[in-house]
């Protein structure tokens, strides 16, 4: 299959704008940094993109200690 | 034992290596000291043949260089001790004084002897009596060479002095003669290569001479300041005579070395014995000293040389005075390996130290032998060993390394934690009554490769002033492997914590009394039903024999452990004081007892009580407290999952079961721990609890986050978040009893009139209403109470499928033994006072998806998160996410 996947563009270039693929399904995180205790605190809100919000939800991989993922 | 020649010209022994003359001008460094420059001595115990025509020379212990006749027709080139007057080098050996005791020493291709001032020959010491020849009397001879000036002024004395067994000392001293200084500098002459001597005619040993402990001392003799002479209380006192303690060769020199000989007019001197042949019997020819081994074999006709019956006093025989270690006040050291474990022990001279695995003999990484100085009789060794154990610590002499301290063995290091509280956790590990190490009903082993000790005070309640009896310590070990009779709570804590912190030792000190409040401690007030001097925090120090003097429950522990400690665990049901101030008063007084522990952490375990009712002091408020404790203890605070009493003793204190074999309740209390699902069941998560505080990566838990409702319009379902995935046991459905709703913002609360279920995802549990929709402003919490009263619950049977409703974070395993207390907790801290806006969570229109926290963290993590579409869950984007926690 290798070659068989997409056309990314020409080699030696392409004539007038590039065409712009449409964005696939990804997300954000609105912020990185928080004061934690313990009790709940919010890192920052998971803004999905490409897809529809309501079709989506999120969950943490892995065993990570005093942090988790709200959807709602 | 001694070795003795049996016939002339047949054998003598000969030394692996000759043992050369170090440069004596030159500053050495003798007895841990440098700088010095000193002489040396040597000694032996010889016994002459018993009417044996002695009238000729005959040599006891030498250097045959080579073999070879020297001018003088002697076979011998290079001779030291000898036996004989040669009467103006005419090889004639007649008179009284034939058997004079002559010493030569050898500098290559320069002299026979220091001494002389022209040709070589013997050196004779003019006021030496001859040897008790005839007679078959042993006799001690010492020789030597003596700086009685200073080491930067030099002035040297030899020296010979003899002293028959049960005789009297006479000595000799001779100053160096015109070959001296370079025999001084020089360091190719030999000072010893053989014993007895098998070639030539004229000066070979004669047969029966027998010789034992036969020693070579670098250092100088103990010198009589006033009759400038070798010492002869020395003397006497290796030869077994006189009124000062007997010695032998280690006792004078470490007694030197420590300037406690008690002889007058005496310059102590030092020494380092570098060889002691004992020559005990034809097997054992090799020395003990501090130079590389060096036997004697034997050179000539094999077996002609055989053992002999000991010639020396006594005292030589009996058992050696041996360093000796004091024993610590607990063999279990803390601080995980950044702590000094620090030993101190008693010796004459310095001493070697060396750290051993116990379990091989192989010395431990860096600590083998090393001297360690002794001063004033005292010495000690303070080494940071590694994370491990048992390790054994071997204790030699310095000057003598075959004489060794009897070794201390059973050391471990790593983590100590402090457990505080009342009966709930003291029972936890001691089982009932006043056991201090409790009951292994369960006969649960110890864990391959786990170690571990129980410490608990003993007479922790002193008696009255009419009873005194003096509190103590009792230790348990658990050792790898072993079934110990020890409170099988404290063997499953350590097995759960050695399963996670595997070969890192575990030191569980029980400091929790049944039936006393925090602020009793917090107060400083006596023990109760104790002598009024005994109280609970106190001096720092034990308590007296007779009264507690002022002492204290946690003085004794914090004296016991050198006031450090690793971490603290908490649990106070019923009895945590509500008031900040007094939880305030009782760390700090724990602090200032725990000095050398500043920052240790605080490990809060809230109770849940799931056998009584959870209202007042016996459940939520104390809950509250533990949770509020853990937030005033700042970043030394954690707070850990809830203690939970799945089944008590019946005697509403928050025992865990404990009491009874597996399976079979006792008649007194109808519980059982077979299931372990008391004693045993809480040893198993407060392993893993603490084991946490140490490293967060162990595992997580999971908590009440938020709620939102489903459809704000119909307020009919509350979507409870849990941020991570949930389960039930045995496919149980959610028990919706234990789920609780508040339409009075948490005023009050109630449990009945809907149902509970996990949501597809099982990261969310949903409430729906039985009919109609919540009112005023709602909140929800869970397990506020736990309706398992003792009416319904009667024994572990009863109460176990009700366990199987409750929610549990899904990793496999924290599964059964989720609830009494391994970290991965239930919905922690959402259990507080009820309160409007306190108690529980609010329920709200549903927010956005968002990342949280909850528990107190810092620093830079990294998580990976992943978008999953609804209905299929099938994955969209994954991607890491950076977050920086303070």
């Amino acid at each position: 299959m290798i070659g068989a996947v997409g056309r990314v563009g020409a080699v030696g270039g392409s004539r007038g704008r590039a065409a712009v693929a449409p964005a696939g399904p990804d997300f954000t995180l609105s912020n990185s940094t928080v004061t934690t205790d313990w009790g709940r605190a919010v890192v920052g809100e998971l803004v999905p993109s490409g897809v529809d919000p309501g079709s989506v939800y999120f969950v943490l991989v892995g065993d990570p200690a005093g942090i988790a993922v709200e959807n709602g | 034992m001694a070795v003795r020649l049996t016939a002339v010209g047949t054998s003598q022994l000969n030394l692996a290596s000759v043992v050369t003359k170090p440069d004596f001008t030159a500053a050495r460094t003798i007895a841990g000291t440098s700088g010095l420059v000193m002489g040396f001595w040597k000694a032996r115990w010889v016994r002459w043949p018993a009417g044996a025509t002695l009238n000729t020379r005959y040599f006891l212990d030498g250097w045959d260089g080579a073999g070879a006749l020297n001018s003088s027709g002697l076979d011998v080139t290079e001779c030291h001790a000898v036996i004989g007057a040669d009467v103006s080098g005419s090889q004639t050996f007649t008179g009284a004084l034939r058997l004079r005791p002559r010493i030569n020493y050898v500098g290559a291709n320069t002299s026979h002897t220091p001494l002389n001032t022209g040709s070589p020959g013997d050196s004779d010491f003019t006021g030496l009596p001859q040897v008790p020849a005839g007679s078959g009397t042993a006799f001690l001879l010492v020789e030597g060479l003596v700086n009685i000036g200073s080491t930067g002024s030099p002035n040297w004395r030899f020296f010979a002095a003899l002293c028959p067994f049960g005789g009297s000392v006479s000595s000799a001293v001779r100053t160096l003669g015109t070959n001296g200084a370079t025999w001084l500098a020089n360091t190719t002459g030999a000072l010893l290569g053989q014993i007895f001597s098998r070639h030539g005619t004229n000066a070979r040993t004669p047969a029966g001479v027998v010789m034992e402990h036969l020693a070579l001392v670098q250092g100088d003799f103990p010198w009589d300041t006033v009759n400038n002479r070798p010492h002869h209380d020395a003397i006497a006192a290796l030869a077994g005579v006189g009124g000062n303690p007997f010695l032998d060769y280690d006792d004078l020199v470490a007694a030197q070395n420590a300037g406690t000989l008690p002889y007058s007019n005496c310059d102590q001197g030092r020494g380092d014995i570098t060889h002691w042949w004992r020559l005990e019997n034809m097997s054992a020819l090799g020395h003990i000293g501090s130079a590389a081994a060096n036997a004697f074999a034997e050179d000539g006709t094999a077996g002609s040389i055989v053992d002999e019956t000991s010639i020396a006093p006594a005292h030589w025989t009996g058992t050696p005075a041996t360093p000796g270690i004091t024993p610590p006040r607990l063999t279990f050291f803390g601080g995980a390996g950044t702590r000094n474990v620090t030993i101190a022990g008693t010796w004459t001279g310095n001493v070697e130290r060396r750290w051993e695995v116990q379990a091989t003999g192989v010395a431990v990484p860096g600590f083998d032998w090393a001297v360690r100085t002794t001063t004033a009789g005292a010495w000690s060794t303070s080494d940071v060993l590694p994370v491990g154990g048992p390790y054994r610590l071997r204790v030699r002499s310095q000057a003598d390394p075959l004489v060794t301290a009897s070794p201390l063995e059973d050391i471990l290091v790593g983590t100590r934690v402090l457990c505080h509280g009342q009966s709930g956790v003291e029972r936890s590990f001691q089982g009932s009554g006043q056991q201090p190490m409790g009951l292994n009903n369960l006969g649960i082993a110890v864990a391959s490769g786990a170690q571990g000790m129980v410490v608990k005070m003993t007479s922790q309640y002193g008696g009255t002033a009419g009873t005194y009896a003096q509190p103590g310590m009792a230790t348990g070990r658990m050792r790898s492997g072993e079934t110990p009779a020890i409170g099988h709570g404290a063997i499953n804590m350590l097995n759960q914590w050695h399963a996670v912190r595997p070969n890192h030792p575990l030191c569980i000190i029980n400091m929790a009394i049944e039936g006393t409040a925090m602020s009793a401690w917090a107060s400083n007030a006596a023990v109760e039903g104790g002598h009024p001097s005994w109280v609970y925090m106190g001096a720092v120090q034990p308590p007296g024999v007779t009264a507690g003097d002022g002492s204290g429950v946690v003085g004794f522990y914090a004296w016991l452990l050198e006031q450090h400690i690793d971490a603290h665990l908490i649990m106070w049901h019923p009895n945590m004081s509500s008031d900040a101030a007094v939880r305030a008063s009782y760390r700090s007084e724990i602090d200032a007892r725990f000095v050398n522990a500043a920052s240790a952490p605080w490990l809060v375990l809230p109770p849940w009580r799931g056998h009584r009712p959870n209202t007042g002091a016996d459940g939520i408020i104390t809950r509250n407290s533990h949770i509020l404790f853990a937030a005033e203890l700042g970043a030394r605070g954690f707070l850990g999952p809830q203690w939970s009493d799945v089944i008590s003793d019946s005697s509403n204190g928050l025992h865990s079961a404990f009491n009874s074999a597996p399976g079979v309740p006792s008649a007194t209390f109808p519980v059982s721990d077979g299931n372990q699902v008391g004693q045993a069941r809480i040893g198993r998560g407060l392993g893993r609890a603490l084991a946490r505080v140490f490293d967060q990566t162990i595992n997580a838990q999971f908590r009440m986050l938020g709620a939102w409702w489903t459809d704000d319009g119909n307020r009919n379902q509350i979507n409870i978040e849990l941020g991570r995935p949930a389960r039930t046991l045995n496919g149980a459905s959610v028990r919706a009893d234990v789920c609780w709703v508040s339409e009075d913002n948490g005023a009050t609360f109630v449990n009945t009139g809907f149902t509970a279920a996990l949501d597809a995802t099982a990261t969310r549990l949903v409430l729906t209403k039985d009919s109609g929709t919540w009112a005023g402003t709602v909140r929800v919490d869970y397990g506020r109470d736990w309706p398992n009263p003792p009416a319904q619950t009667a024994d572990e049977a009863t109460v176990e499928p009700l366990l199987d409703g409750l929610i549990y974070d899904s990793a496999a395993w924290r599964g059964r033994t989720n609830l009494a207390s391994p970290a991965g907790n239930v919905l922690q801290g959402t259990n507080r006072v009820l309160g409007a806006g306190v108690a529980g969570v609010a329920v709200t229109a549903r927010g956005a998806r968002k990342l949280v926290t909850f528990e107190r963290m810092a620093g830079s993590r990294s998580v990976t998160v992943e978008m999953r579409a609804l209905g299929t869950g099938a994955l969209l984007a994954s991607k890491p996410l950076a977050i920086t926690a303070s």
